[in-house]
């Protein structure tokens, strides 16, 4: 091929991306020997490789007799971190699109062999291994390994792990030719793994796509965890009604598998799980003796599968999730009696959780909130010191959480909680002053996350509250129009919530609440 | 001064991307108050530097090795010289339009220099404690002090803060950070880059840090890679690295050459190394 030659060739690409960089390995390769190209092909497959993943690919003999000249091409670079190489990606997504379009059952036999390849225990190795499974399948047994993956680390708080798996399962979703089953595996998890991240709309369409999906698969576990995305997402959309179906359906399909095997425990469990959504829906529409009732079934089943193995660490979670959700609700309908026995239970689940594993973010997570649970009853019953050292606690492990995971927009939440109660402490106590920098370290996050997605109800709510701490703070401190400009933004925030969800009973609350403080104020 | 619309913020020539700037919506009240302050020079003296960090007198004499990108290698030069009050340089560009190229080009220039240099590259969505290691092996002879601190993101930051001497820090791949990554080096390194004198960042990735909200905004030059479809810019290029290989026919060539590739600057690369590199000289290949 001559120089002419080759501009005919890009010429042929009309300005197509792939076609372009197809074009110029064309040119590249042109004279060279065919043993070059399939290299390549192969090399495209990981995102990394090594003379060693090269022979899983193309056989010992052959990666050693191209590994130089691959990586002597211009679309080979260096790739430090592995200690390998990598085809440069505009080629290697080229390449890899080209195969799936052209030789399909090329792609997957190469994909399955580089699934091999990659063996190892280490995070990286995992998600390298997963990549070429979604592709290579059996479809089902793939979607299956990526439920265990994210189970696993979900389960282990691996968040950063989980971050790294989301980054790959997002280019299969763009360019991967995917089986049903895995498609809505990976559409699942990155709803659930970029949660904060993803814009809710998008969450949404994913969610919906992955129901969709299963749906067209017969796959009840597939089913039934798109039901429950679904219903999250529309939950936080303030789609009340349309979760409540999703809910409902979850617990359709868990009712159905336990009436043909009355004793399967995974299936219990997520009954269970349906239970609590279910009540929490009702929770929020005010329907207390409803949530009570769902709360309590659920409670059931956790004491039952704890009772049946007291070492599963799971189980055990869901026992304490479940006290607190009971304890909550008690609170809220004013039975003080009920509560510590509740919230008690849960703070000696989750400190015996973290005894065991003290890397788990996540339970340590739920060691702080339990420690902001006690420090709500100790302050109940009038022991605001032990309160604000329950309350030093939990701020103190959130801040740890924070600073290993900044983007955490869930641990940051939860340092606005603890500022705004340590507030809450301190104001009565005299200490404006004190209470006022908390207030302000908890409104500077709730303004950072509310800025994030102004779609979420509760980062919103969360400014809104923080803004009313201050404006009882001013209040205090004989600043009357101060309380009052912050009580306004209060009213515009809630009212911009009731609005979206009229039937939202916290939210009527707080406004209602919000408008009386305006009026008392302005006499 | 520069005062643009947010939607600009990544188009400002790279030339006068280092003179003190302004959002036109969001920063009116800043550049009132700069505007009254009197006898303001323009661009601002690099006041957070101090006297003693002994930046090296730029090279003049460097032969920029790449196509084009001259006004970029001008800009990290007078950054390596002190000369320019923004330290961060936010590199966005899309695929194969030869970000890493260009990284590789200012890491080349840094060394001529004399400067320490470490590189981080975010490709594969590499861990914090993988980003560490990268950035201990790339410190580890030239600062090994820095290197034993580069363990967790506090006794870095607070090794950065103490340096006298420059440093180059480059991040390669941004799109591909996970968050953590991401918010480390937005909310942590940069942050605090007003404290740390001595460092030059560089940034590269098909999308950069959102550093319009950020405190460190005003450190830093965003810009956008254009492709390199002048042909000259190529023909320069040939002659510099293959001279021998100059034909009649090379400028025309190099003229469909760059249409034909959208002015890609990985095609053209791999096309160029192709017929006029040293493997073509020695082959049937020669155009």
């Amino acid at each position: 091929m001559n120089f002419d030659e080759a501009i005919k060739q890009l010429q042929a690409a009309q300005g197509d991306p792939d076609q372009l960089a197809l074009a110029t390995i064309d040119i590249v390769l042109a004279g060279r020997e065919p043993g070059l190209r399939a290299a390549l092909e192969a090399a495209a497959i990981p995102h990394w490789f090594d003379e060693a993943i090269l022979a899983g690919l193309i056989g010992a003999e052959e990666a050693r007799r191209w590994l130089e000249p691959l990586t002597a091409l211009s679309m080979v670079e260096a790739f430090p971190l592995r200690q390998g190489w990598n085809v440069h990606e505009a080629s290697r997504l080229a390449l890899r699109r080209h195969l799936a379009a052209t030789a399909p059952d090329r792609l997957r036999a190469l994909s399955g062999l580089a699934a091999d390849c990659f063996v190892g225990k280490e995070p990286a190795q995992r998600i390298e291994r997963l990549f070429h499974r979604l592709v290579a399948g059996p479809d089902a047994e793939a979607a299956e390994e990526l439920r265990e993956l994210y189970g696993d680390w979900e389960n282990e708080g691996r968040h950063e792990n989980l971050q790294a798996l989301a980054g790959v399962l997002d280019e299969t979703r763009r360019d991967a030719p995917l089986g049903k089953s895995s498609r809505a595996g990976v559409l699942k998890l990155l709803v659930l793994i970029r949660w904060d991240n993803l814009p809710l709309p998008v969450r949404e369409d994913y969610a919906l796509a992955a129901l969709k999906l299963a749906l067209g698969l017969d796959d009840g576990l597939a089913c039934f965890e798109a039901h429950w995305t679904l219903g999250m997402v529309l939950l936080a959309r303030s789609k009340r009604a349309e979760a409540a179906g999703q809910f409902l359906a979850m617990a359709g399909i868990a009712q159905a598998r336990l009436a043909q095997d009355a004793d399967n425990n995974d299936w219990l469990r997520r009954l269970s799980m349906s239970y609590n959504l279910n009540g929490d829906l009702r929770a929020a529409q005010g329907d207390h003796a409803g949530a009570l009732e769902h709360y309590q079934a659920a409670h059931a089943i956790a004491e039952r599968l704890v009772d049946l193995d007291p070492a599963n660490v799971l189980w055990q979670r869901d026992l304490s999730f479940s006290h607190e959700r009971i304890g909550d609700l008690l609170a809220k309908q004013g039975d003080r009696a009920g509560v510590p026995e509740h919230h008690q239970a849960a703070h000696a689940i989750t400190e015996r959780l973290v005894g065991l594993d003290s890397a788990n973010a996540q339970w340590q997570r739920d060691l702080a909130v339990s420690h902001g649970r006690v420090g709500d009853l100790l302050a109940i019953q009038g022991d605001r010191a032990g309160a604000l050292e329950r309350y030093q606690i939990g701020l103190a492990i959130a801040e740890r959480l924070a600073d290993l995971d900044p983007a955490n927009a869930q641990w940051q939440r939860d340092l606005a909680v603890y500022h705004n109660r340590i507030g809450e402490l301190l104001a009565p106590q005299g200490d404006r002053a004190g209470a006022l920098e908390h207030y302000q370290a908890g409104l500077a996050i709730a303004e950072r996350l509310a800025s994030l997605d102004q779609a979420n109800t509760e980062w919103q709510r969360d400014l809104a509250v923080s803004h009313w701490k201050l404006a009882g703070n001013a209040e205090q401190a004989g600043e009357p129009a101060g309380a009052l400009a912050h009580y306004r933004v209060s009213v515009a925030i809630m009212a911009k919530l009731a609005a979206l969800d009229p039937g939202h009973a916290q939210w009527r609350d707080d406004l209602a609440w919000c408008g009386e403080q305006i009026r008392r104020l302005e006499g | 001064m520069v005062v643009f619309s947010a939607a600009d913020r990544n188009h400002i020539p790279v030339n006068i991307a280092g003179l003190r700037n302004f959002l036109l919506d969001d920063d009116y009240a800043d550049l009132l108050a700069w505007l009254r302050e009197a006898d303001q020079p323009s661009p601002q003296p690099n006041t957070a530097t101090p006297a003693a960090i002994a930046w090296p007198a730029p090279n003049e004499s460097y032969r920029w090795p790449l196509a084009d990108r001259k006004p970029e290698f001008e800009l990290f030069r007078q950054m390596l010289a002190g000369r320019q009050p923004k330290r961060v340089l936010l590199v966005k560009a899309a695929r194969n339009s030869g970000k890493t190229t260009l990284l590789g080009g200012l890491k080349e220039y840094a060394k001529t220099q004399g400067l320490p240099v470490a590189q981080v590259d975010f490709k594969g969505c590499p861990a914090m404690e993988d980003v560490f290691e990268q950035l201990r092996l790339g410190l580890k002879k030239s600062l090994p002090g820095l290197a034993a601190a580069a363990k967790s993101s506090p006794s870095f930051i607070e090794g950065l803060q103490e340096l006298a001497d420059p440093l180059v820090l480059l991040f390669d791949t941004y799109e591909a950070a996970s968050d953590e990554s991401r918010n480390w080096l937005e909310q942590r390194l940069l942050h605090y880059i007003d404290d740390m004198p001595a460092v030059v960042a560089v940034v590269g990735g098909q999308q950069i840090p959102e550093h319009g909200k950020c405190a460190w905004r005003n450190h830093a030059i965003p810009h956008e890679l254009a492709a390199i479809d002048r042909p000259d810019d190529w023909l320069e290029y040939i002659r510099l690295h293959w001279p021998e290989a100059e034909t009649p026919d090379t400028a025309a060539q190099l003229r469909f050459a760059t249409q034909a590739a959208g002015g890609e600057v990985g095609l053209i690369n791999a096309l160029l190394e192709r017929f006029f590199g040293p493997s073509a000289l020695a082959s049937e290949y020669k155009p």
